[in-house]
C-alpha cells in the first residue's frame, strides 16, 4: 500500500523536474513576430490587445510626451531590434512595478520612477521586462498552467485510488495534488523571473549601465521589506525569487563583469531631468497610499541619497506625521526642518510644522508656521482651514 | 515584477463585499422623514434613497457600485474609519482624538486608497457647519482601479473623543453633478442631539 503512493509521488517529482528543465529552454520571439491566428498564443495576444485598448484610454496613463519619450527611449535602447514591437504606457500608481505583456505592451508604474535612483536602475528593471516579452514567458506560463491542471487531475485520481498511505480521505489526496500543482507553477514562474533577471542584466550591461546598480535595486528592496511590518512572502508558493537571492545573484554577476570596463554609466542627471517635474505629484501619491511605514523607508533613502533636495525630506516629514506613532512627531519635525533648510522646500513643510506645534499646544510656534505657509502658498486648497486654525491659536 | 499581498487583499475585500451584499439589510429611505444615521445624528434625506445597513449606514440611488453616501459615525480613538477585510486596523490607519482636520483628511484619503481607489486627491478643506456645531468639509478626486474618474464630498466633525464622517462618492461623469446638490442639502440638514 505504501509503494503505490510512493510511485505516484515519484511521478510527481519527475514531472516537476521535467517542467523545471523546460523552463530553462525558451522559445525566443523572432523580431516583428505575430502569432498564427489558430494558436493558443494568438488567443493570449488578443486578450492582451483588448487590455491594451482599455489601457490606452485610461485616465491613469501618464500622457506627458517628454516623460513618455524618455522612458520609451530607454526601453528602445534595451530592446534593440524588438523596439518597433514594444509600446510603453506609464501608469500613475505609487506601486514599485513594471510589467510586459506577450503582445509587446509594457507598463511602467510611476512608483518605480519615483523610487529608482538613476537611469541604470530603471534600465535593469526594464531589461527584465523586455526579457519576459522576448522569451515569451507569459505563453510558457499559460501552457504550463494548462498542462499542470491536467496533471493535477490525474494525480488526484491516482491518489484517491490508492487510498490509505498518503491519505485515506480523498480530500487529503486532492489537496496534495493541488499543492504540488501550485508549487510546480510557482517554481516555474520563479525560474522565469531568474531568466528575466539574467536577460535584463545582459541587455543593460551591454549598453554600459553600471552592473552594481542591479544588485543595488534588490538590496534596497531587502531593506525596505524588512522595515515594512506588513510585508510577507511565502518562499514555497511565491511567484518570484526572494529579493536576497536576486541581490546576491546580481552582485555575483556584477563582480564578474565590473572589472571589464571603467566607463560604466548611471545617467543620473538625465534621469532626474526627465522625472523632476513629476516628483512632487508622485510623492503625494505615495503619501496617499496609506502605507506610512513603506513611505518612511522610501523617503528616508531618497532624502539620504539627495540631501540637497528638500522635497524628499518633506515627504519623510509627512509620512512620519501620518503614521503618528510614538516619537513620530519629533521625527516629522526634524524632517520638515531639514526640508526647509533646502532651496526647493515645499511650503507645505511649514504647514506640517504648524500642525505638529498646534497638536503639542505650542501656539506661538504653530501661528508662525501657519503664517509662513499662507504667505508662501496664498492659494493653498486648505487656506480656509489654516485661517481658521490661526483664529483659534 | 514585484510580488505583493495587495492582490490577495483585494480579492479578500471583494469576497467580503459580495458576502456582505448578500447578507446586508436593504431598505427604502423615504424622502419626507428625518433619518437617524448614527451617534444621535439625523438628516433630512431630500429624496428617496436605498439604504444598505451593515457595520455602517450606506445610502445609494443607483446602486453602491455607482454612487454612495456613507455615514461613518461614532468612531472612537484607535478605530479605523472602515474595516477592510484582510488588512489590520493599524495598517488602514486609525483615528486619534488629537487629530486636526488636516490629519483626518489624510486618514480619509489613506482609507479610500486601502479600499482600492487610485490617486485620491483631496481639496478645498474648509470649516463648515455640522448641525448647530462646527465641522469641516473637503472634496475628493480619485479613480477606480479600472480608471473610472470619481468625485467625492466629505463632511466631518470631531466631538470630544468621537469622530463622525459623511462621505459621498460618485462617478464624475453625470452622477456626481446630478446628485451632489442633493447631498449638500443632506449635509446642511444635519441635526445633532
Amino acid at each position: 500500500m505504501i509503494a503505490r503512493p510512493l510511485l505516484a509521488l515519484s511521478c510527481a517529482v519527475w514531472l516537476l523536474a521535467a517542467s523545471a528543465a523546460r523552463a530553462a529552454e525558451h522559445n525566443v520571439l523572432p523580431p516583428g513576430y505575430s502569432p498564427d491566428m489558430s494558436s493558443d498564443e494568438a488567443g493570449l495576444w488578443m486578450l492582451m490587445d483588448k487590455e491594451e485598448a482599455q489601457t490606452k484610454t485610461s485616465p491613469n496613463v501618464v500622457k506627458d510626451e517628454k516623460l513618455n519619450a524618455y522612458v520609451s527611449g530607454v526601453i528602445c535602447k534595451l530592446a534593440g531590434e524588438y523596439c518597433p514591437s514594444i509600446r510603453v504606457y506609464i501608469i500613475d500608481t505609487p506601486d514599485w512595478n513594471a510589467s510586459a505583456a506577450p503582445n509587446g505592451m509594457v507598463l511602467v508604474h510611476t512608483g518605480l520612477l519615483l523610487q529608482v535612483n538613476n537611469e541604470a536602475q530603471l534600465a535593469f528593471v526594464l531589461g527584465h521586462e523586455i526579457t519576459h516579452y522576448v522569451h515569451r514567458h507569459s505563453v510558457e506560463k499559460m501552457r504550463k498552467t494548462v498542462n499542470t491542471a491536467g496533471f493535477m487531475k490525474v494525480f488526484d485520481l491516482a491518489m484517491a485510488g490508492v487510498g490509505a498511505g498518503v491519505g485515506a480521505d480523498p480530500r487529503g489526496a486532492m489537496s496534495l495534488g493541488n499543492m504540488i500543482g501550485i508549487y510546480s507553477i510557482t517554481a516555474f514562474s520563479r525560474d522565469e523571473e531568474r531568466d528575466a533577471d539574467d536577460g535584463g542584466f545582459k541587455r543593460a550591461t551591454a549598453l554600459g549601465y553600471s552592473p552594481n546598480e542591479a544588485s543595488a535595486i534588490w538590496e534596497t528592496m531587502v531593506a525596505e521589506n524588512k522595515a515594512d511590518p506588513g510585508f510577507s512572502r511565502s518562499a514555497f508558493f511565491s511567484s518570484h525569487p526572494g529579493e536576497e537571492e536576486r541581490a546576491a545573484t546580481n552582485a555575483k554577476l556584477a563582480a564578474e563583469i565590473a572589472p571589464t570596463r571603467a566607463d560604466w554609466i548611471t545617467n543620473e542627471d538625465a534621469f532626474h531631468a526627465a522625472t523632476a517635474p513629476f516628483i512632487r505629484r508622485w510623492i503625494d501619491e505615495e503619501l496617499a497610499s496609506g502605507q506610512p511605514d513603506r513611505s518612511i523607508t522610501i523617503f528616508r533613502r531618497l532624502a539620504a541619497n539627495m540631501p540637497s533636495q528638500g522635497i524628499y525630506q518633506y515627504g519623510l516629514g509627512e509620512a512620519y506625521r501620518k503614521r503618528n506613532k510614538a516619537n513620530d512627531a519629533a521625527a516629522a519635525e526634524n524632517a520638515y526642518r531639514g526640508a526647509l533648510a533646502c532651496p526647493d522646500a515645499p511650503p507645505e513643510a511649514w504647514r506640517g510644522l504648524g500642525l505638529l506645534a498646534m497638536k503639542a499646544d505650542r501656539s506661538a510656534e504653530a501661528k508662525e508656521a501657519f503664517t509662513q505657509y499662507r504667505a508662501k502658498l496664498p492659494d493653498a486648497t486648505d487656506k480656509a482651514m489654516i485661517d481658521f486654525y490661526l483664529t483659534e491659536l | 515584477m514585484r510580488n505583493t499581498m495587495i492582490d490577495l487583499n483585494r480579492i479578500a475585500v471583494l469576497g467580503a463585499l459580495l458576502f456582505t451584499a448578500a447578507c446586508a439589510n436593504i431598505s427604502l429611505v423615504p424622502a419626507d422623514r428625518p433619518a437617524a444615521v448614527g451617534n444621535g445624528i439625523t438628516v433630512a434625506p431630500q429624496r428617496q434613497w436605498n439604504q444598505i445597513k451593515d457595520d455602517q449606514i450606506v445610502w445609494t440611488t443607483e446602486g453602491s457600485n455607482v454612487d454612495k453616501l456613507i455615514f461613518l459615525t461614532g468612531i472612537k480613538p484607535g478605530q479605523p474609519l472602515l474595516e477592510v477585510p484582510g488588512i489590520k486596523d493599524e495598517r488602514i490607519g486609525v483615528f486619534d482624538s488629537k487629530m486636526l482636520p488636516n490629519d483626518i483628511q489624510d486618514l480619509v484619503v489613506g482609507t479610500l486608497t486601502k479600499t482600492g481607489y487610485k490617486t485620491v486627491q483631496p481639496g478645498n478643506l474648509t470649516p463648515c457647519s455640522f448641525g448647530s456645531g462646527r465641522g469641516f468639509c473637503f472634496d475628493l478626486d480619485f479613480s477606480t482601479r479600472d480608471g473610472l474618474q470619481m468625485k467625492g464630498l466629505t463632511m466631518a466633525r470631531k466631538q470630544g473623543d468621537t469622530l463622525d464622517v459623511f462621505l459621498f462618492e460618485a462617478p464624475s461623469e453625470y452622477y456626481f453633478g446630478a446628485l451632489s446638490p442633493t447631498v449638500s442639502k443632506v449635509f446642511a440638514s444635519v441635526q445633532t442631539k
